[in-house]
């Protein structure tokens, strides 16, 4: 039984800690865009292609600044759950990741297959959502019931 | 009988203060703790937002703002500097066009030593030509010995030789071939400096759309690359005209 609730909070606490990274990349990479520079990725190389590209904008928005809102939405819902237990919080956190794992998947689609090029950081927020969306799902019994 | 009931009912007030206190702390401690819980929560969120904006405004290099119709200070340009024609050029030492236009553009520099003034911008096709970077830096490290041109020129000349051999190798050798100081060369050759002014180019040339090399534009207008030196020669003239 113990080592069961060890389980679930271990869960609960990985999601906070995969929002809270994909928080961390989407804000270096909105810094980057207001200070006028563009990301050096060592690793892949693709940043300032990506950076670049016309898919990094939503409007005037750019994307990783509504990356930032996702993740930082996410973690302050997480955090609502771990502090009350109230499902509500876990149903609209499970929402949101849906909604962000097919946005992720989008962008991963148009890095690979459109732009031609691979942003490093753009990939931790990508997966960082993905894995955020699987992890909900372990959790969605407790969101929906059976 | 009186006293007794007295006693019970304050017995049982007491219990109740009791439970109440009991109650109230455990309120308390949970109002700590809740605070506690989301200050640190907020507190590490801003703190990473202050770490990030640190940390991006002190990580990457600051590249300077190019673009095609401007030239600017950290460019480098042969010919006339009053020219009234500027033809710019970005392109990658490894590419093979890039290799036949340049003896193109050289005989239009030696036809035109008045009125054509030429700009080299690197725009190293990293994914497929996995030495143009380092050739671009080899160039730029030249360049620091004020010998960009002749670094140019080599690996345009030799281009099928470095590209199949040892091309770091044969960069330092290029060097000692034009005099450089080659412990200096082999320093400028990885620099953070050579490096960014490298990769400075490349960006202006991915803000200005480009995803081929050569690229040419003649007096900030892109042209569509000329098939012969005739064809470079006429667009060149009809340039001239028009200034």
């Amino acid at each position: 039984m113990k080592r069961l609730r060890v389980h679930k909070n271990l869960i609960l606490w990985l999601l906070v800690g995969f929002s809270f990274i994909g928080f961390l990349s989407a804000g270096y990479l909105t810094a980057k865009y207001y200070l006028g520079e563009i990301p050096s990725c060592s690793f892949l190389g693709g940043c300032d292609v990506v950076a670049k590209s016309k898919y990094s904008q939503v409007g005037p928005i750019p994307l990783a600044l509504v990356g930032v809102g996702y993740f930082l939405a996410l973690l302050f819902l997480l955090l609502a759950y771990v502090d009350t237990k109230k499902v509500l919080f876990l149903k609209l956190s499970f929402v949101l990741s849906a909604g962000g794992f097919f946005v992720a998947l989008m962008l991963l689609w148009l890095q690979f297959f459109v732009i031609g090029a691979i942003c490093f950081y753009c990939l931790i927020s990508d997966f960082s959502s993905i894995i955020v969306f699987f992890f909900l799902l372990t959790k969605y019994k407790k969101i929906y019931g059976n | 009988m009186s006293d007794q009931k007295q006693t019970k009912k304050e017995r049982y007030e007491l219990k109740k203060q009791q439970k109440q206190e009991i109650v109230q702390k455990t309120q308390k401690k949970r109002k700590i703790k809740r605070f506690l819980f989301w200050g640190f929560a907020v507190s590490v969120v801003v703190l990473s937002l202050w770490g990030i904006g640190y940390w991006a405004s002190n990580t990457s290099p600051k590249y300077e703002n190019k673009t095609a119709d401007e030239i600017t200070q950290s460019d480098w340009v042969k010919g006339n500097p009053q020219a009234t024609v500027t033809l710019l050029e970005y392109s990658d030492f490894q590419c093979p066009a890039c290799g036949v236009y340049f003896p193109i553009v050289k005989q239009l520099l030696e036809d035109h030593p008045d009125d054509v003034r030429f700009v080299y911008r690197h725009f190293p096709l990293r994914s497929i030509h996995a030495k143009a970077q380092l050739a671009g830096q080899a160039s730029e490290a030249a360049g620091l010995q004020d010998k960009f041109w002749e670094m140019h020129d080599i690996l345009f000349e030799r281009q099928s030789v470095w590209v199949n051999g040892d091309h770091e190798e044969l960069f330092v050798s290029y060097a000692q071939e034009l005099g450089l100081n080659v412990e200096q060369f082999k320093n400028d050759l990885e620099s953070p400096d050579t490096k960014n002014k490298v990769d400075g180019d490349y960006l202006s040339a991915v803000g200005a759309k480009l995803n081929s090399t050569p690229s040419f534009f003649v007096n900030g207008r892109k042209i569509t690359n000329p098939r012969t030196y005739e064809e470079f020669k006429i667009l060149i003239n009809e340039a001239l005209k028009g200034a």
